[in-house]
């Protein structure tokens, strides 16, 4: 996709105020498009061919705000900006919007996750487009041209609406932990069951450690807590420039530019912030995290309320392959270790702690 | 709200308009910017006389550029091709019937003795044979006896030298759908006709049909896109494309000389049709034909 000048940036503005909105709701965004006359886009002399090239590009730099790794609350921003997009657009008959078969399961994904949340307005607004037909279902993302090497340019597309992804929760969420607790008690029972003593199994049985999971668990929140000292370091660095002492510290956290890092930090804290609901099915069963470190607070529990909510709730993944495990662990006391050293990526020391590599899903 | 925000936005797009506003001196469709969204568009929506002939949903479309075979150094960035889309349910014969090239069309030997004899022979006619090679199996097409499997000499070739291509097959053309095949996109694939004419094949796309397209099967394969090669025109009249060719000619300013129907046989050839002067004469078939 060559570039339509102007095109792309206005696309993210829009996107960007959308973001800042801390909203999802249809009417916000309406207002937003209306405040910018952004039907206005298609509008200017044009010819039919330019015409038709120009929507089918505008529809599909949005589009690719629709698909992951960007924010839900992005990804409800881009599903409007295509509904907006599609019915402003002057070509006749309309130009569709291409979805390739490897995204669509994601769609559907995102579709139950809107409807999970209780985010109707969204969901009506994806059906809407589905009943105009205004999707062609491709095999492939974008429709292949060929051009001489010298024009081809790479696209950059908005890091700060990438939606960040922590390695260690992705991991360990609370369905894999769930999911362990229920292995364990199984296991402990079934050694009962086969032990002398019915109510506690033998002592050659006792293979692994007991405290297993909880220790698991720590080990994430300490993570997670440690992870969120860094960002709130971050952003107090970038936006506080009194503290001389924190020069050495900033210039070690300023390897990804201070700027886009403090951005990050913001909205990744909002994302923490954001509460998650159990999907149903689980929910008899669930497990109640508490911080077991002794002098901090405990870690909220999982909102149950089913309540439709005003601000942006980020929906739990369902079978992807991304579970993102916002496992509001959040802690309320955080100290501002300043003195902190910048550890990458925690490994887990004991072997047995290795996360599972494949999820197991009933 | 800052009262400035609801200035700002679209103003770099705008912007970018108004830049165009001022560079452009003469803003009009050019003649071929017209025909290319006419090619484009000119089948959209389009529906069956006969409810038969209508396109199921679930049809897979398929876009193919065919490019041409010839290689000129100023084609060197931007290789002429035509688009087509075909549905998953055609014979790959359909979409060989659909190829236009001038190789089919050319007309072979020298006829300045009797110039009324030569359209009656079209390459097309004679030569019949002609192969798809996708994915490791040539599809030649056998509908016709006279068709020869033009592909054999390649897989001996390939077999006696023991070249690394183990498994290559050839079938019948007419035995197969696309939705038979298994078919890289982007991928370039081979279209072989008159022995040696050889084109490339890219398929760009597969996606369900939709209700806007044109869903008259009989129209497909549909012709999309293709390339505007310049025509030859005659060397006397300077309007008409060419239709002749001539060597060694007695009467002509250069060698070789292109003329026109007309004005080949006005120049070449008495009231009562006795040839005049010296001259060989050849049947020349102009690649922009099927502009
Ligand atoms: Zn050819
Ligand atoms: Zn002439």
């Amino acid at each position: 996709m060559s570039a339509v000048p102007g095109l792309r940036e206005d696309c993210e503005e829009l996107l960007g105020a959308f973001l800042q909105a801390d909203t999802v709701r249809f009417e916000r965004f309406a207002e937003l498009w209306r405040e910018r006359r952004f039907h206005t886009i298609f509008y200017g002399k044009m010819r039919a061919l330019q015409r038709k090239k120009l929507t089918e590009k505008t529809l599909d730099l949005a589009q690719q705000y629709f698909l992951p790794p960007y924010y839900f609350q992005i990804r409800v921003g881009a599903l409007y900006l295509l509904y907006g997009l599609y019915n402003a657009q002057r070509c006749q008959p309309k130009q569709k919007i291409r979805i390739a078969l490897k995204d669509w399961p994601e769609i559907q994904r995102f579709h139950l996750d809107l409807l999970d949340c209780q985010h109707y307005d969204a969901a009506y607004i994806l059906r809407k487009l589905r009943l105009a037909r205004a999707f062609h279902f491709t095999a492939m993302p974008k429709l292949l041209t060929y051009r001489s090497k010298k024009k081809i340019e790479e696209e950059h597309f908005k890091e700060e609406f990438r939606d960040p992804c922590n390695r260690v929760n992705n991991l360990i969420t609370n369905d894999i932990l769930e999911e362990l607790m229920n292995i364990h008690n199984h296991y402990q029972k079934m050694k009962c069951v086969i032990s002398a003593d019915k109510s506690q199994p033998d002592k050659a049985l006792s293979l692994i450690k007991d405290d297993f999971v909880v220790n698991l668990k720590d080990l994430a929140l300490e993570h997670q807590e440690w992870h969120q000292n860094r960002l709130k370091l971050l952003q107090s660095v970038t936006e506080t420039d009194e503290a001389e002492d924190r020069k050495k510290e900033e210039a070690l956290l300023k390897s990804e530019g201070s700027e886009r890092a403090g951005a990050l930090a913001r909205i990744k804290y909002r994302s923490y912030t954001a509460p998650v609901e159990v999907s149903k099915s689980r929910r008899h069963r669930q497990v109640q995290f508490e911080s077991s470190e002794p002098g901090s607070s405990c870690g909220k529990s999982p909102s149950r309320s089913k309540k439709p909510s005003r601000g942006p709730q980020t929906p739990r993944r369902r079978g992807s392959s991304e579970v993102r495990g916002e496992m509001q662990l959040a802690k309320e006391t955080v100290t501002q270790h300043i003195g902190m050293p910048i550890i990458i990526e925690e490994d887990s020391d004991g072997g047995e702690l290795s996360p599972p590599k494949s999820r197991r899903r009933r | 709200m800052n009262f400035f925000l609801v200035f700002l936005p679209l103003r770099i797009r705008k912007k970018a308009l108004e830049r165009r506003e001022e560079t452009i001196i003469v803003d009009r469709a050019c003649r071929q910017e017209t025909l290319t969204y006419e090619m484009e568009s000119h089948a959209t929506g389009k529906r069956p006389d006969n409810t038969t002939d209508l396109i199921e949903e679930g049809e897979l479309l398929l876009t193919l550029n065919i490019f041409y075979p010839v290689i000129f150094q100023k084609h060197k960035d931007h290789k002429p091709y035509q688009t087509v889309l075909v549905l998953g349910s055609q014979k790959l014969t359909e979409l060989r019937d659909s190829i236009s090239c001038v190789s089919d069309l050319q007309i072979g030997g020298e006829f300045s003795s009797q110039p009324d004899q030569a359209p009656e022979h079209i390459s097309k006619d004679h030569y019949k044979s002609a192969f798809f090679y996708f994915e490791g199996i040539f599809y030649n097409d056998k509908r016709y006896p006279e068709c020869r499997d033009l592909s054999r000499t390649i897989i001996e070739w390939s077999e006696s030298h023991d070249r690394g291509y183990e498994n290559l097959r050839s079938v019948k053309m007419e035995d197969y759908v696309f939705n038979d095949l298994s078919l890289k996109i982007g991928f370039p694939y081979l279209y072989c006709h008159q022995g040696d004419c050889e084109h490339i094949i890219i398929i760009t796309d597969i996606r369900l049909i939709h209700h806007d397209d044109c869903l008259d099967r009989n129209l497909y394969p549909l012709l999309v896109k293709k390339h505007w090669l310049c025509t030859r025109k005659c060397f006397v009249c300077k309007m008409y494309t060419a239709r002749w060719v001539t060597n060694r000619d007695s009467l002509a300013p250069g060698d070789p000389c292109f003329f026109c129907d007309v004005c080949f046989r006005m120049l070449h050839y008495d009231a009562e049709g006795n040839k005049l002067g010296e001259f060989l004469a050849y049947p020349y078939v102009d690649p922009g034909i099927f502009n």
